[in-house]
């Protein structure tokens, strides 16, 4: 037998529905605005990617380690017009570039160079794997995760240009 | 459609918040079921490839297995289908294969589930670029290593 609701069920029921779809926008607003910023910041760190590769002479890979940064950038441009957000624009100078980044660059020799870089690569795919919480739409997730893989390729290459024993580490 | 276009078409569907609710996805055990397979059928070829890097890989396809267990996969997918030839050429598909369900258990799975199927994914496309290496492939031939060329 259904339970007999009396009208202030009723009511309060409809409040809750009310609130419900009042709060939804904004909640759905909130998730947007976080995705926006995730996807900008990370487009940032590739654009930053590519001017250190075209400037950090690493061995002979780093204008290949540049043109997937950029291509990169590209996929997450792609979401960001989804989204109506502006494309990071490249970057020109080294003020802003994170420590990593600025290791690469100031790095003496061709050997501590590589493992600067190696550095910032793991770096890149920290950074793709603590903005996976803040997504939300399947196929911006997984943009970003093949970003983060792209990014631990390019570490093992690196381990293996440096001499490191492949597989010492997790990714 | 390139590449690149496959992966990043559907971002405007998104947005638009087309997808379907949570609630009718099938559940995390059955999204990861096949990253599980694959895991386990690559330990097993890395067990055939030998040596100290078939061992190695191996040995973490084995953690990739646990990790999955751990987060609930399920068991009951089909191991993924495997060319024959020499080991490692086998391995490379497996490792392809592994890729894919990856990239499609990443966008669905929840919570904690979404960083283990990146990390997996992460970790798989450093095996990829190892077997590329030992087949005297290029090791980097795509920004994006998703299993679909290489």
């Amino acid at each position: 037998m259904p339970e007999r609701r009396t009208r202030r069920d009723a009511l309060a029921a409809g409040l809750a529905g009310a609130a419900a779809l009042a709060l939804a926008p904004a909640t759905a607003g909130a998730r947007g605005a976080d995705e926006s910023a995730v996807l900008t910041k990370l487009a940032r760190a590739e654009r930053d990617a590519v001017f250190v590769y075209l400037n950090g002479t690493v061995a002979e890979i780093g204008s290949l380690l540049a043109r997937h940064d950029l291509e990169h950038v590209r996929a997450l441009a792609t979401h960001l017009q989804a989204l109506g957000m502006p494309i990071p624009a490249a970057t020109r100078a080294p003020a802003g570039l994170g420590p990593e980044a600025l290791a690469v660059l100031e790095a003496r020799d061709p050997g501590a160079r590589l493992r600067a870089a190696l550095a910032y690569e793991r770096s890149l795919v920290d950074g793709c794997a603590r903005s996976l919480a803040a997504l939300e739409h399947p196929n911006t997730v997984r943009t970003v995760a093949t970003v983060m893989a792209g990014h631990a390729q390019h570490a093992a290459v690196l381990e293996r240009r440096a001499g490191i024993a492949p597989f010492s580490s997790r990714s | 459609m390139t590449r690149r276009g496959l992966l990043v078409a559907g971002a405007g569907l998104a947005v638009t918040g087309c997808g379907a609710p949570d609630d009718e996805l099938p559940p995390d055990a059955e999204l990861l079921a096949p990253s599980l397979a694959a895991a386990l059928a690559l330990v097993e070829t890395y067990e055939l490839v030998g040596g100290r890097a078939g061992r190695a890989l191996a040995a973490r396809e084995r953690d990739h297995a646990e990790r999955l267990r751990a987060a609930g996969a399920g068991g009951g997918a089909a191991a993924p289908e495997a060319p024959g030839g020499s080991p490692l050429a086998t391995a490379l598909a497996l490792e392809q294969a592994a890729m894919r369900a990856h990239v499609h258990a990443v966008g669905l799975v929840r919570g904690a589930n979404r960083r283990l199927a990146a990390e997996l994914l992460a970790d798989d496309a450093r095996h990829l670029n190892a077997v590329q290496a030992l087949l005297g492939r290029d090791p980097l031939p795509t920004a994006f290593p998703d299993g679909r060329d290489a």
